[in-house]
């Protein structure tokens, strides 16, 4: 894997709970961690290629339908 | 050769054009980078040695004879170029549209009228169809092309007897009898079109169509011939036909010339080399002028002025004028209009919408803030900005903005 990128979700009402259940087994998602206030979820995204990273969070927010209330995308640095 | 006067139709409304028709009528939209659809109609004449041509225009006129006023100020070849809206109000349809203008007919000094259709693109020698026409001691002749299977149901469709004599035509059968579509070119003796635009005129109960009234009624009483072409002709009816027939110039079995063997002239104004260093890649794509590429581009269409970022990729796209894509953003099957900004960090086209449309469209003027996921099969309407991306995601499928109530006529 050799690119990457940190996605930064802020909820409606928080529903936490539900939306690790949704994401944490879709393709791509290495990491994802609850936090304490806002944003209120990180998740690591990685894939072989942009294209491929790109069709895998869609992915993933699309499963989260009108949930999403904030949402930043961090990319990581490709340093390979 | 006789003398032979050029009739272009360009009033349509391009009314399945989505977003792309909404402000722009259909013979403007770009295609193929730097060019307008009209300017393959155009460049037909002039490479035709067709040097009179009058252009008919209705719906946004005022945005057509602009264009025109620009194609006709960087491509003064013809030796009469007019631009000619109706008189009053709008035109009935395609016939009482020539048939408006009888009197520039009239004075033309044409022995024969060429009638085009504006919105199509193709690349034909006219003085071919000429010989035909002669050849044939035709009263008209209509141009026409084979369409593969299940395409009938969106075309006028003609039958034809021996020597490609005409015997009859359909508009837009459901199951069709014959694969020859009536390309929208007419080739007629000047007396003989006049002649039936007045009858046809002073039928209140007639369409006041090419295709449905005026040829029907030419091939029960003349000789009207057939034309066959079989080179590269798209009728761009659609926001899926226009991706497909974008894609479809890069393609290596694309027989559209876009290599100087037949010349396109374009309205666009030049623009000066840009300064920027170049330091992008650029797959099977066509760049127009005044682009700078930092990303990476593949298979797709930059229209002039289009800037893509460094770290940026755009894949499978078509561009318009001035789109710029910011830093580490991902476009896919996507097409933005003129003067789209896509802020970094962003990924437009990509998800699983669950239609089977697979296109992205960006409206004109539209602002992406940057952190946004704009799925696949969006549409987000003309000059939608920041504010209304709420969520940062749009989900794929969905649409962004108010939809304008149907423009008026005038």
């Amino acid at each position: 894997m050799n690119t990457a990128v940190y996605i930064l979700l802020t909820l409606v009402d928080r529903r936490n709970g539900d939306a690790v259940r949704l994401l944490r087994d879709r393709p791509g998602v290495v990491r994802l961690d609850v936090l304490e206030g806002q944003p209120d979820l990180i998740v690591l995204f990685e894939a072989a290629d942009r294209m491929e990273l790109a069709e895998c969070v869609s992915q993933a927010l699309a499963t989260l339908d009108n949930d999403i209330s904030d949402l930043r995308l961090l990319v990581g640095r490709n340093d390979s | 050769m006789k003398k032979v006067v050029a009739m272009i139709l360009a009033g349509g409304r391009g009314k399945r054009m989505d977003i792309l028709c909404h402000a722009r009528p259909k013979p403007a939209l770009p295609f193929g980078g730097r060019f307008r659809v009209i300017d393959y109609t155009l460049s037909n004449c002039l490479n035709s040695r067709i040097d009179s041509i009058a252009v008919l225009v209705d719906h946004l006129r005022e945005e057509m004879a602009r264009y025109l006023t620009d194609w006709y100020g960087q491509n003064s070849r013809p030796r009469f170029f007019r631009i000619l809206p109706p008189g009053s109000g709008s035109y009935r349809g395609t016939a009482d549209a020539v048939y408006q203008n009888r009197h520039f007919l009239e004075r033309s000094g044409a022995e024969l009228v060429l009638v085009l259709a504006g919105d199509h693109v193709y690349q034909m020698d006219y003085r071919q169809m000429l010989a035909f026409h002669q050849k044939s001691k035709a009263v008209a002749t209509v141009g026409v092309a084979p369409l593969p299977p299940g395409e009938a149901h969106r075309f006028g469709i003609v039958h034809t007897g021996e020597h490609g004599r005409i015997t009859g035509f359909e508009e837009k059968p459901r199951f069709a009898r014959s694969n020859l579509a009536s390309m929208g070119i007419y080739l007629f003796n000047k007396e003989a079109l006049l002649q039936h635009l007045a009858e046809d005129a002073a039928n209140p109960d007639s369409p006041h169509d090419f295709g449905y009234a005026i040829m029907p009624n030419m091939s029960r009483a003349g000789r009207v011939f057939a034309y066959q072409f079989k080179d590269y002709w798209q009728d761009i009816g659609t926001t899926e036909a226009y991706y497909e027939a974008s894609m479809g110039l890069l393609s290596s079995r694309s027989t559209l010339k876009m290599d100087g063997q037949w010349q396109l002239f374009s309205g666009d104004t030049l623009r000066s080399v840009v300064s920027e260093p170049q330091v992008g890649t650029v797959l099977n794509s066509i760049i127009s002028p005044g682009c700078v590429v930092r990303g990476r581009v593949e298979n797709s269409i930059l229209s002039p002025g289009v800037w893509v970022d460094d770290q940026a990729v755009v894949r499978n796209s078509v561009l318009m004028d001035n789109v710029s894509v910011g830093f580490h953003s991902v476009v896919e099957q996507t097409i933005a209009d003129e003067d789209v900004q896509i802020g970094s960090y962003c990924f437009i086209g990509f998800g699983d919408n669950g239609t089977g449309r697979g296109i992205t469209l960006l409206g004109e003027g539209v602002t992406v803030p940057p952190h946004t996921a704009v799925g696949r099969g969006c549409t987000i309407l003309p000059g939608v900005k920041p504010d209304d991306f709420t969520a940062g995601a749009v989900l794929p499928g969905r649409v962004i903005g108010k939809r304008e109530r149907a423009l008026p006529m005038f």
